[in-house]
């Protein structure tokens, strides 16, 4: 069947105005900020982009799909920039965007959401709740403020750095997912589909299906909704900020903090992200960054009164005895970006990072909290042996756009170190430097814990992960034996 | 018989010949656990000492066609390892390494047959401790009563992330990690997510039918400087979900549960003959609140804050119970090195218990419908003990009905069993969600859910396409 | 000095990241589901090419020539309102600019002859024949004069002199439903004595429409003449109902050449009288009024307070805000020429604006903008919606002069 033929058959389903081949609607999500610059994935357009406006629609689509051997991709808000949306292989790409449903469970404290909800829509919803209608009930999440709840931040992502201490990382929150598998079946997982008075429960009956498509870009299903857990709106919130000059000492007075088991978040940051993310301008974020000590150890108290007054005083206490500095209240206020963060009111000042320079890189590695020490030693050592990077001429590299940074999950039992450095995607000196850099920094992170940033179609990882690879391919195989689900980015082909 | 010597004899060679054991009477070790499951033995039990070593059991037993039934210490008292009469238990409690302590990330890495107590024992040396569960006795095995996701007492503060990362022999013989636990040069293989799916979660509630899980990275926890456990008494469960809910707001708690007299006194009393007067003594139910600090001040604000709430509901915490006036000292004992479903069993011999989950406006109505479901088959009912956990923060609640009694007694037996059955057909079928269905409960639960079945259908098959793991549990073929 | 688009304009789209800023109200300022819906292009039409990142995808597209002009390429570019959000938190968050980014794009589209959409042309038709956008003949420029009881100096000939231009624009002008708008503006004036002219039917359109829709030429032209003619007559301070106006005469025309005058919106004119005490609102208006950010008052000439403090000091009047006010405003839909080109879009933005304003449960909208009193407007008398609507300088005449003489000047009957 031809394109033209598919094309018919989809606009039968969704109706005309909601399946376009036009050049201009495919362009955009042929390529992103990755694509370009470091050229790390090729650009491609899909031959047509559809937009389901329920899940009725995106299982019909699926049988087409399916059907006719149409490689099908999809979008959530399409933030994450590692290429995952880009269709490899043409097809169709499924833009979600309308499916924006969210539905609150006051009894069971969940709220579920379809795809085309975003960080910042559900921000405004249970802030417009807690205040206006006395739920004191919120769930937690970070993202890019267009992220999407479903496909993004946690099907893929599942990072949450500002509640990680205490709420884990994104996936940890979720209890169950409705997923349309590629054939266009329907499931729910878990104790979804409203066939129990419980929904808040993540495992069951049996084997759990629902963490499968985490990390896996869509090569499962198509997530259609997904549950969440709430937790408490805090009577009180507090943001802790401390300098410190060297990361080994930083990181010895997180570890005392953490087991202490206090706060929701707590993290370490270069001072040039934490400017950066707090900067309303970009000559300010510079400005800011070189005024401060290079490292600042950030964290959230939030709780009843009586928490907040003794976690903070602990907390300061602790700092102060690793040599740290309590950050004074008028630069408290000027880390504004991350303020609300620090609240729990997840949205990411991200974006902000990106207009440093213009591109950000990220090596990550999912650590013991000792080892970070070794693992920044290590990326450091990779990064400044690169002298096209640490040459740049101002607002540079080295010193102002590049460091470690460090958030904690689920009270310290593990860690994420970030390696972050910003250069600009349009110029091809600061990409083949960032390359270089990436390929010292490369064995580092997989002796020591990977990050979920590499994909399956990268050629080194399957051989890394031994038969996780393999039996992870083989369920695609069976869930997908047409290789229709966002064939070539998850999974090699 | 050529076929069982040349089974043994192959397993000889792999376990060594003191490992496989074909003694009748130390078969029956493995043949019940006081379930309602028919008893049977297997053919033979063989223990392992190495992955390599079940790896080597598993291939035998897919060339041979052989059922496999992985055993770590028989607690979770349903029935789940119950071999068929020609199978093989895999009896893995020989793998009993601590791999590591780390007393900086705070977690452990074991192997299945590492118990509580064992673990506990390592875990306070370096000021840590396990989480115990509140059903199971310290003999029992930690991996494999966190893979079965049996209630834990810290559960309400730390919901059910216990353990990280797994390493399973799945039942194609290969070794399989999951999270980091896949890369195998991570040397702290401890965050629980990696590329390409999240595999983790397969192997919980899983009864063994997907591989035998051969290690695991787990958490540990603070052994507090200071802590307090307080008893809340309750005429009724009626408003137990609102309280709970409040309560737990305000991320105070560690422990937190709800027992009636019955459980409760059997979990406490010091000797069985203590039980009964206990149970008359108790009030009708007990709300349990534990909390804890590094410090006493933190564990002054904490109670002032639970206090809060307490007073909003005209309720008072106490520090003893009424028959019982070292109650705080008995639960910490109980919580640090628990006896668990012993305890339950002192009182007639025999308990038998549902896992169940309800939500907060079901709690009531399953105390209620498990009443009826007992009182309906006539004759003298069994004793009912309950325990409630409120979990996700009061989101959701597991809901234990447990049923005592005399064991010997046939007519009292049988009685029993089909009470159990009964009360769990009704709940089933009244919405209650039922996360490990275990054999007696598997068809009615997956009743429901042909879907979700027949995906868990699809990954069986995949993953053992020989059905050689545990095979007929989780109402599959 | 010619007015150009910065020809360089579409580097800075290959800086989009697509962190979806430009379609949310960040978190620290904004409660509600809206949040996530504050383009109102992407939020009508889904598409990824609708959204502001879409746009910058499709300039660097062009300009590397891998998208040809096409139909839907010219749809996109022209659903657009204008309204200026994206390029407000995008300038926050990083360092592209969306809005000039789709200004540019349509001046590449006209250059290339294929924008504006077709019903968009007879703008620029309009301005050649008749000085402004809506084809109606200069005569009927001052038909809003007629009927007041008092008589307004005429600029024009430079034989009057008065301390400030009034300068109506041409939507206020010659729209009959918001006419009255003028006459109550040189109401108050008169009553507060402010010592004003108009050009009369020698006013020429200030060229926003013109620039909205790509046509830098046509601003260009507007712009020498006006400033000639405002520079020759010796007008120090211009005074404009128009935030279009304004915008242009203020921010753009020193792009074109010097100018010798300043402009201010007749709301910052209205709140200094009221200050000043020139202005006595004795009258009561007892209702509950919600007030509408217009784009280009608000978030373009960050003018946010003084049409509040106009609705405060009215006695009886109390203001409920809506959640998405001030640089955060959500746009009625009526501009960027989209009410010309693509009217069903221009109402369902209206509709989706109004729908915000009655949940706060108001009695009233309130704003001080032509384009979104017209579109709301419009709006309310086709879906037939039971909403009262009033112009800020319409509440201030009632509060004022009250009730019976306000509809006098309405209806010109003075």
């Amino acid at each position: 069947m031809s394109l033209q033929e598919v094309k018919k058959k989809l606009q039968d389903i969704v109706g005309k105005e909601w399946v376009s081949d036009e050049p201009v609607d495919l362009i955009p999500y042929s390529r992103d900020l990755i694509t370009d610059g470091l050229k790390a994935y090729p650009e491609r357009r899909p031959d047509i982009v559809v937009m389901p406006g329920s899940t009725i629609d995106v299982q019909n689509i699926m049988r087409i799909a399916n059907q006719y051997h149409v490689p099908v991709h999809l979008i959530g808000g399409g933030v994450t920039l590692l290429g995952g949306s880009i269709p490899v292989t043409g097809g169709i790409t499924l833009d979600l965007k309308r499916m924006k449903g969210v539905r609150l469970d006051r009894e069971n404290l969940t709220v579920t959401m379809e795809p085309g909800v975003f960080v910042t829509t559900l921000t405004g919803y249970f802030k417009h709740l807690t205040e206006k209608e006395n739920f004191p009930w919120r769930p937690y999440f970070t993202g890019a403020p267009g992220g999407s709840l479903n496909n993004a931040t946690n099907i893929f992502q599942g990072i949450n750095k500002f509640a990680g201490l205490k709420y884990g990382v994104g996936l940890q929150n979720i209890v169950s997912l409705e997923i349309v598998l590629p054939d266009g079946s329907v499931l729910n997982t878990s104790g979804g589909a409203g066939l129990f008075g419980v929904n808040h429960w993540m495992q069951g009956p049996g084997p759990t299906l629902t963490y499968l498509p985490f990390f896996a870009l869509g090569s499962f299903g198509i997530c259609t909704k997904i549950t969440w857990s709430l937790y408490p709106m805090p009577e009180a919130c507090q943001s802790i900020w401390a300098y410190y000059e060297d990361f080994e000492i930083a990181t010895e007075c997180l570890i005392e903090l953490l087991h202490k088991e206090i706060g929701r978040g707590l993290f370490i940051m270069p001072s040039w992200t934490q400017a950066a993310y707090s900067a309303e301008t970009r000559e300010e974020g510079i400005r800011l960054a070189k005024a401060c000590p290079k490292y600042m150890v950030g964290m959230g108290v939030e709780g009843t009164k009586r928490a907040v007054a003794f976690q903070t005083e602990l907390a300061h206490r602790i700092i102060k005895k690793h040599g740290g500095r309590i950050a004074p209240k008028e630069l408290v206020e000027v880390y504004r970006g991350h303020e609300q963060n620090i609240k729990g009111w997840g949205q990411s000042n991200s974006p902000r990072l990106m207009r440093h320079l213009g591109m950000i890189m990220t090596n990550m590695a999912y650590l013991s909290v000792d080892q970070v020490p070794e693992y920044v030693r290590l990326c450091t050592e990779g990064t400044h042996k690169v002298r096209s990077y640490m040459d740049f001429p101002e607002p540079n590299f080295g010193e102002v756009a590049s460091g470690p940074q460090l958030y904690t999950y689920q009270w310290g039992h593990f860690v994420i170190a970030e390696f972050i450095f910003a250069y600009d995607h349009t110029n091809p000196e600061h990409c083949k430097a960032v390359w270089e850099c990436m390929h010292n920094m490369g064995a580092v992170p997989w002796k020591m814990g990977t990050g979920p940033w590499t994909l399956g179609r990268d050629p080194f990882v399957p051989n890394l992960t031994g038969n996780f690879y393999d039996t992870a391919r083989k369920l695609k195989n069976h869930l997908d034996p047409e290789n229709i689900m966002n064939p070539g980015i998850a999974f090699a082909d | 018989m050529m076929e069982e010597k040349y089974i043994i004899d192959t397993l000889k060679e792999i376990a060594g010949s003191g490992q496989v054991i074909t003694d009748p009477a130390a078969l029956e070790r493995y043949a019940g656990d006081g379930s309602f499951v028919k008893p049977m033995k297997p053919l033979c039990a063989v223990k392992p000492a190495t992955v390599e070593e079940v790896q080597g059991i598993v291939r035998m037993a897919n060339r041979l066609s052989i059922a496999l039934f992985p055993f770590s210490s028989g607690t979770t008292y349903q029935g789940a390892h119950i071999p068929t009469e020609r199978g093989i238990t895999v009896d893995v409690s020989r793998m009993n390494r601590i791999d590591l302590l780390d007393s900086v990330a705070r977690n452990a890495i074991i192997e299945p047959g590492v118990t509580f107590e064992q673990l506990q024992k390592e875990a306070h040396k370096v000021g840590l401790q396990v989480m115990t569960p509140i059903g199971v006795p310290a003999s029992g095995s930690v991996l494999a009563t966190y893979l079965e996701c049996t209630p834990l007492y810290l559960w309400p503060r730390y919901k059910t992330w216990e353990v990280l990362t797994l390493k399973m022999v799945l039942p194609s013989g290969e070794v399989m990690g999951t999270g980091q636990m896949a890369l195998p040069d991570s040397e702290r293989p401890y965050n629980w997510a990696t590329n390409f799916a999240v595999l983790n979660r397969l192997f919980f509630c899983a009864q063994g039918t997907l591989g035998i899980g051969v290690k695991a990275a787990i958490t540990l926890t603070n052994v507090p400087r200071a802590r307090k456990l307080i008893f809340i008494p309750l005429e009724d469960i009626d408003r137990v979900g609102e309280f709970s809910q409040r309560l737990m707001h305000q991320e105070a708690n560690d422990e937190y549960f709800v027992a009636n007299s019955l459980y409760l006194a059997c979990l406490l009393a010091e000797k069985r003959e203590d039980i009964e007067a206990l149970r008359k003594s108790l009030p009708p139910w007990t709300m349990v609140i534990g909390f804890s600090g590094t410090e006493e001040a933190e564990v002054a604000y904490k109670e002032e804050d639970i206090n809060d709430v307490l007073k909003q509901f005209g309720l008072k915490g106490m520090d003893a119970l009424p028959g019982l006036h070292d109650a705080r000292t008995r639960l910490a004992q109980e919580i640090e090195h628990p006896q668990g479903m012993l305890n339950q069993r002192r009182y007639k011999g025999a308990c038998n218990y549902i896992a169940c989950m309800a939500s907060r406006t079901q709690l009531k109505g399953f105390h209620d419908l498990t009443l009826k479901a007992l009182s309906s088959r006539g004759g003298v009912s069994p004793d009912l003990g309950f325990m409630i956990m409120p979990l996700n923060f009061g989101g959701s609640y597991y809901f234990e009905p447990n049923l005592y009694h005399h064991p010997d007694n046939r007519e009292e037996h049988e009685r029993t069993r089909k009470a159990f059955l009964e009360i769990s057909r009704t709940l089933i079928h009244a919405g209650g969600y039922f996360p490990r269905p275990y054999p007696l409960w598997a068809e009615e639960v997956y009743f429901r859910i042909g879907t979700y079945h027949r995906k868990v259908k699809m990954v069986k098959e995949m993953l053992d396409p020989g059905n050689i793991m545990n095979p007929g549990r989780l109402a599959l073929p | 000095m010619k007015f150009e688009f910065d020809r360089e304009m579409w580097q800075k789209a290959l800086f989009c990241a697509r962190c979806g800023s430009c379609r949310t109200v960040h978190a620290e300022q904004i409660e509600g589901l809206e949040t996530g819906l504050q383009c109102p292009s992407g939020t009508n039409y889904f598409f990824e090419s609708y959204y502001p990142s879409g746009r910058s995808y499709a300039a660097v597209a062009l300009k590397r020539g891998e998208l040809e002009w096409s139909d839907r390429v010219v749809d996109v570019i022209y659903s657009c309102t204008t309204c200026g959000f994206c390029q407000y938190t995008c300038e926050r968050t990083n360092v592209n600019k969306p809005t000039d980014i789709i200004r540019w794009l349509r001046s590449e589209a006209v250059e290339a002859g294929v924008g504006p959409l077709p019903a968009q042309r007879a703008i620029i038709q309009n301005l050649e024949t008749y000085d402004n956008p809506w084809g109606q003949p200069r005569t009927r420029r001052t038909i809003w004069t007629r009927g007041l009881p008092f008589k307004i100096k005429d600029l024009s000939q430079g034989k009057e002199k008065a301390a400030v231009l009034f300068y109506p624009g041409c939507t206020y002008a010659f729209d009959p439903k918001i006419q009255p708008t003028l006459r109550f503006l040189a109401s108050l004036m008169q009553e507060a004595g402010v010592d004003f002219g108009i050009l009369g039917a020698a006013e020429k359109c200030c060229g926003s429409t013109a620039y909205n829709l790509g046509y830098a030429k046509v601003l260009g032209k507007y712009g020498e003449e006006n400033i000639k003619t405002f520079n020759q007559l010796g007008v120090k301070t211009i005074v404009t109902p128009c935030s279009g106006c304004l915008n242009t005469l203020k921010n753009l025309y020193p792009q074109v050449d010097a100018c010798a005058f300043q402009v201010r919106h007749s709301v910052e004119m209205l709140a200094e009288l009221l200050t000043e005490g020139r202005l006595k609102p004795k009258y009561r208006i007892e209702k509950t009024v919600t007030y509408h950010d217009p784009c280009h008052l608000g978030r373009h000439a960050k003018i946010f307070d003084a049409p509040r403090t106009i609705l405060k000091v009215i006695p009886g009047l109390k203001l409920i805000e809506m959640n998405r006010i001030r640089d955060y405003s959500f746009c009625c839909g009526g501009g960027g020429g989209v009410r010309t080109g693509k009217i069903d879009f221009a109402l369902a933005t209206a509709e989706r604006r109004i729908r915000e304003a009655l949940d706060t449960g108001a009695e009233m909208l309130s704003t001080a903008c032509p384009f979104c009193s017209q579109n709301f407007l419009d709006y309310l008398e086709r879906s037939g919606i039971t909403f009262e609507f009033g112009d800020v300088v319409e509440l201030l005449h009632r509060s004022v002069f009250g009730e019976e003489a306000t509809v006098k000047i309405k209806e010109g009957r003075s």
